[in-house]
């Protein structure tokens, strides 16, 4: 997996520049076989200690050395190290262009694994954006925050850490924008690992696939994948981190990875994350006793019952490099949180003692060998059983006021979120095999199969309540996954395409009791469901020129309907044994061009997207009941584009994406215009964000760093309930969004030691990510990050 | 923020008004006349939308100027009526609107017209859970309860000031609660008030009941039960009831018993499982507490289910002149709630004759679908009301476009219906006239 764009390039590091007389500057860029460049490759030179740098964002570097002939180190992670012989003259800058070849066996344990050069070259023709996280490990954001900065993501936080969010690529949201974590559906994982509490210090990169996704991800994507890479780099490492912030926000990090001289092999990835996220919010209405508005509003209310947690611990030992695997690993997952729940979606009464957790425990297998058949057969192979427990604790009939009063409600039996008290867990079972098989024919063609099952087995319990709970009969449901995908290189690299399928198979089963029926033999219903779909698709590249190259990607996709959205919870929720899966067409046609002029360097990147989608799944009331529903068929149209600028150790990004998000039946066939092909509300329509900054290095010691940048987003405004409907001036608006954070790192002793400040939000501006929900105002994090490494 | 802006509207559009009068105004040379102190009356109507996206329907309330706006063109929210949070009930008292919302808002809202005829949030209150029935008392008092599916503790009756649009009390009582003995095989039940009638000094309240668990088990079908309490004090007189029909009322409607001109009342009870019972024994029927009177007349039942063009009712509402309007479902047989669907062909309308026992199907209107359906709007002896035609919405989706609302007008004299206005929308929920 080769990165075609880098994002935050704050992040990334600069140019050395050494003050002395009588020296010659060496610059040159890093490439890799397809000329792409490779940025944060190491360039030493051999004869020189303590001179070297890196290369920048679009591969080059630039290096002042003394009069003379030497040899050029170069080296990056999955490429073979290469030597190269110079002579720097006085007078005139030499100037080099290196290119470095893959190390296809090093890469394999750096990314995903078996890539061949087709293979890996093929990725390149999806419209993907790779986050880098090298320079983020120090910094006190989360993942989330990070990609936002991408164009066509969107994602509307409810609140502070740990609140649950909406994740929107190009249009699409929700679970139609699948998770993985290495690979693996973040569903596996359950609530307790998410985007808005992995801490970035433990990601390596982030890849983020729209609307078009390769076999290896094996899920039903209808809108896209975002795939979480954690640390591969295969040297022996210890970082330590701790963060403490506003909202008396603690988050701490423990990574590590020791390879023995046998090929023995342990890594630990752990963290720790706990907030209490009592930031103030305004506009807070002022009822008296009976519950009447006295008109009065209040501003500075402290958000009382918002606290979070989380922890996670991870271990993975086994061997490398034997001759009978490349790699064999098993691992251990234990994770665990806690969340206050402080309001529903809608916030105008909020909760005092309702919390959800969660626990999960997780075995793990991991298989791989590279080397079968004469180096032609790469084969990965996955295995994990999780035990997932997710709990609402809901005991408490009082009904607070947003002052933290409350009163005893008369009737004992509510809840504050739930109609009842209730203790509802529920336990899943899952079992999850991944298997990857690449066949390389020669450079130029290569064949991948991947193969998914995840099985997942929900039992709902609720040890508070006497009568009928949701999913008291067990579900199944046990989804399938093929994929198959031809990749082709050709015209000397200028051209690369992967054409694939999928084959989705899901089933569900269950037993629904209907309570309502008087006739006994109709009572239990054996349900059984089975899904069949055959999804296809293609991404191309094509170079036209070295500085710039076009892309264009399409899938048929399909979202499966989960088990309880076809069978039910078995009470309230009610089957729909008919429900179709959601379809999408995607389509993409971007271009990326990129020019130097000195020390100048632009890069512009562009995409238009296209999402034709039908039979969302909606739910729906029926009296007391509710059930899911086929209902819109959406279409989303729109274009993001992204300008990278580079100046010196400088930086400047700008990216902005529009969409337009229709519902093509929408006001049935009522027969006017005004209803047809209506814009889909509250959904954010215009956004983007720009960043500017520096990064400086040997300021106040040899190989020491400082980094400064300001971010700034913006979401234009958008109405809650409809563009069309409803007078103008008494539509609910969720208010226009501009926010600013200023982020100071500095790093010393070649980054060992770090230390990072970041303001959030600090203009203090009210923010609205949903109706009503104000964001956190302004806030202060400080961050220590101890690493060493061989 | 919002109330800056209507009244900024407000002023520009008595700004134009006034340019405008003064403008036509032949020989006033451009003085400026005050207009007359006239009072506005207006139409105003609960309207549920389409849904658009994932989203459900979106509800607004809307003002129309004019009956003719019931009876001819389009209703439509394009670009007008004020926006409203969740699924919600509509009622009124004297001239104000309220709505309240159900599941996703909490908030009582109340609406008049101000000085310029312009449509207004005068109050709002919040309340603990639901408030699930409705009356009049007045035109002063709206009478709301709070009512659960489960659970063992007492109603919630708010006295609404209909003038203020403000909560005034709140007064607990248990109507009828059975507590059982906390076992599963015995939860206890309670009761769903479906109906409230002020007659007199004297509060009718006719009510079915849940299991006290939670499971939405309807017991105790065997009867119909009305509580009488004294009003003001909301101290019960007495329970009422009658074996010859099953428990009055049915969930979502406020209409359970009325009043006629000369102080009768009269019930109706469904026996329907599509419509939230889950057992029936006994005939859909009318039964009758006459003026004075604190129970059943003896002499008086209609057996609806065995009468002519009869079956069970869902929902009933009295018109005048000894007629009553009706839904009686079609088929019985389409499962628990199954008539609560916003599409399907559901019911036929009919004219009850509720003095001679008679029964006319009202011609012009389809077999439709109206879910829950606020107090009946009458005008001149005419009935307006919103119904839905077309299939029912398959599990797919399907059918959806099949759909079709309109206003229907009902003479019930001689039980004609005309075709009024197109909605754009689902349905009305509810039409009301309101006076500054």
């Amino acid at each position: 997996m080769v990165i075609l764009k880098r994002k935050n390039s704050v992040f990334l590091l600069f140019l050395v520049t050494l003050f002395c007389q009588g020296q010659g500057i060496i610059q040159g860029i890093i490439v890799d076989q397809n000329a792409h460049p490779i940025s944060g490759a190491s360039v030493s030179v051999v004869e020189l200690k303590n001179i070297g740098t890196s290369s920048d964002i679009d591969g080059e570097f630039k290096l002042r050395i003394p009069n003379g002939s030497y040899t050029l180190e170069t080296s990056y992670i999955g490429f073979q190290t290469l030597l190269y012989s110079i002579t720097v003259g006085s007078s005139a800058e030499t100037n080099v262009h290196i290119i470095l070849k893959e190390n296809i066996e090093e890469l394999n344990d750096v990314i995903i694994k078996s890539k061949t050069v087709a293979q890996k070259t093929k990725e390149k023709a999806f419209e993907v954006e790779i986050i880098e996280t090298k320079g983020l490990k120090n910094s006190s954001i989360d993942i989330n925050a990070v990609l936002t900065t991408i164009p066509g993501v969107n994602i509307r936080q409810r609140g502070g850490l740990g609140a649950a969010f909406d994740f929107s690529l190009n249009g699409l949201s929700g679970k139609q924008v699948k998770f993985f974590i290495d690979g693996i559906p973040l569903e596996n994982f359950g609530s307790s690992l998410s985007l808005n509490n992995f801490p970035a210090t433990l990601v390596e990169r982030a890849e983020v696939y729209k609307g078009v996704v390769p076999i290896y991800l094996g899920a039903d994507a209808l809108g896209g994948a975002i795939n979480i890479i954690t640390n591969k780099r295969k040297v022996d490492f210890l970082d330590a981190s701790y963060d403490v912030g506003s909202f008396n926000t603690h988050r701490a990090t423990i990574n590590g990875q020791y390879y023995g001289k046998k090929g023995w092999m342990f890594q630990l990835s752990s963290f720790y994350n706990h907030s209490d996220n009592n930031y103030t919010i305004d506009d807070i209405e002022v009822r008296d006793e009976l519950g009447n508005d006295t008109g009065i509003r209040r501003d500075n209310v402290e958000r009382f019952h918002d606290a979070y947690n989380s922890q996670m611990v991870r271990l993975q030992t086994g061997f490398v490099d034997k001759s009978y695997a490349d790699r064999l690993l098993v691992g251990f997952t234990a994770s665990a949180n806690e969340n206050e729940i402080q309001h529903p979606i809608d916030p105008q009464n909020p909760f005092g003692e309702v919390f959800s957790e969660n626990n999960i425990i997780s075995g793990s297998i991991e298989f791989e060998k590279n080397n079968l058949f004469k180096e032609k057969l790469k084969l990965k192979i996955y295995g994990s059983i999780t035990q997932n427990n997710e709990r609402v604790v809901d005991t408490s009939s009082r009904k607070y006021d947003w002052f933290g009063n409350f009163i005893e409600r008369g009737d004992q039996t509510l809840g504050e979120f739930e109609a009842s008290k209730t203790l509802f867990e529920f336990k899943d079972n899952l079992h999850l095999i991944n298997a990857l098989a690449t066949y390389t024919f020669n450079e130029s063609h290569s064949l991948s199969f991947n193969y998914t099952k995840n099985y997942i087995r929900r039992k709902g319990e609720d040890v508070a309540r006497i009568g009928r709970i949701a999913f008291q009969d067990p579900h199944i449901v046990n989804k399938n996954i093929l994929g198959l995908s031809y990749d082709i290189n050709l015209l000397e690299d200028r051209w690369n395409t992967s054409i694939f399928s999928k084959g989705y198979v899901l089933n569900s089963e269950g037993i629904v009791e209907d309570l309502f029926t008087n006739i006994e033999e109709e009572r239990f219903t054996q349900f059984e469901n089975n899904f069949e779909e055959l999804g296809y698709g293609f991404a191309t590249t094509y170079k036209v020129l070295d500085n710039f190259q076009i892309k264009s990607s399409f899938e048929r996709t399909f979202r499966i309907p989960e088990g309880y959205e076809v069978l039910g919870d078995g009470f309230l929720l009610k089957s729909n044994p008919t429900l179709l899966p959601e379809e999408s067409y995607n389509a993409n046609l971007g271009a990326l061009f990129n020019t130097a002029i000195n020390d100048f360097k632009l890069q512009i990147d562009t995409n238009l997207f296209f999402r034709a989608s039908e039979n969302f799944i909606a739910i729906r009331s029926e009296g007391i009941f509710s059930r899911f529903y086929n209902t819109a068929d959406a279409r989303s149209t729109g274009v993001e584009g992204e300008i990278k600028i580079l100046y010196d150790s400088f930086f400047l990004n700008l990216n902005a994406t529009y969409q337009n998000i229709v519902d093509r039946n929408a006001g049935q066939n009522a027969g006017v215009t005004f209803l047809r092909n209506q814009r889909i509300a509250n959904i954010p329509y215009l956004f983007g964000n720009a960043n500017i900054g520096g990064r400086f290095e040997n300021i106040f010691s040899l190989k020491d760093q400082v980094n400064v940048s300001w971010s700034t987003y913006y979401v234009h405004d958008y109405p809650l309930t409809s563009f069309v409907e409803g007078n103008p001036e008494d539509r609910d608006i969720i208010p226009e969004q501009i926010s600013h954070n200023l982020e100071l790192g500095y790093s010393f002793k070649d980054g060992r030691y770090n230390i990072s400040a970041l303001a959030r939000n600090i203009t203090d501006a009210k923010i609205f990510d949903n109706f009503e929900i104000q964001q956190p105002g302004r806030a202060f994090y400080i961050k220590l990050r101890y690493y060493i490494s061989n | 923020m919002k109330t800056i802006q209507r009244i900024k509207n407000v002023i520009l559009l008595l700004a134009i008004i006034t340019l405008t009068i003064s403008c036509n105004s032949d020989d006033n040379g451009g003085t400026i006349i005050d207009p007359e102190p006239t009072t506005i009356s207006k139409y105003v109507v609960g309207f549920q939308a389409f849904p658009v996206g994932q989203a459900s329907p979106a509800e607004y309330i809307l003002d129309l100027p004019s009956l003719e706006s019931l009876t001819t063109g389009e209703i439509s929210v394009e670009g007008q009526g004020i926006p409203l949070r969740g699924w919600r009930f509509f009622h009124s008292a004297g001239n104000t609107v309220f709505t309240a919302g159900y599941s996703d808002d909490d908030k009582c809202i109340a609406y008049q017209l101000d000085e310029n005829g312009a449509l207004t949030e005068k109050a709002n209150f919040a309340f603990q859970s639901t408030l699930d029935n409705y009356a009049a008392l007045d035109d002063d008092t709206l009478l709301a309860v709070e009512l659960t599916y489960g659970g063992l503790s007492d109603k919630r009756f708010h006295f609404i000031n209909a003038k203020t649009g403000l909560l005034e009390k709140i007064v607990e009582h248990p109507i009828d609660i059975d507590m059982g003995s906390g076992t599963v095989e015995d939860p206890g039940s309670i009761p769903w008030v479906t109906g409230m009638i002020l007659r007199d000094n004297k509060l009718f309240v006719s009510y079915h009941k849940w299991l006290a668990d939670g499971s939405y088990i309807t017991p105790d079908v065997d009867r119909a039960y009305v509580a009488i309490f004294q009003y003001p004090e909301m101290e019960l007189e007495k329970i009422i009831e009658d074996d010859r029909t099953s428990p009055i009322g049915v969930n979502g409607h406020s209409t359970g018993i009325e009043k006629t001109e000369n102080g009768d009342i009269y019930s109706f009870s469904t026996s329907a499982l599509s419509a939230g019972f889950t057992a029936a024994s006994k005939p859909s029927g009318i039964l009758r507490i006459n003026n004075g009177a604190t129970e059943f007349d003896t002499n008086y039942f209609f057996n609806v289910e065995e009468a002519t063009n009869g079956g069970k009712l869902f929902w009933m509402d009295y018109v005048g002149n000894g007629k009553a309007i009706a839904r009686i479902i079609v088929d019985d047989n389409i499962g628990a709630w199954g008539v609560f669907k916003e599409q399907g062909e559901f019911f036929k309308l009919v004219v009850i004759d509720l003095i001679n026992k008679e029964i006319k199907d009202v011609s012009g209107i389809p077999i439709h679908a109206n879910r829950y359906t606020s107090p009946m709007f009458v005008e001149d002896g005419k009935v307006y009301l919103s119904a839905r035609t077309g299939p029912a919405i398959g599990n797919n989706g399907e059918n959806a476009d099949l759909g079709e609302t309109h206003v229907y007008i009902v003479d019930t004299e001689t039980a004609t219906a005309t075709k009024g206005a197109k909605v754009l929308g689902l349905a009305l929920k509810g039409v009301f006239k309101i006076s500054n």
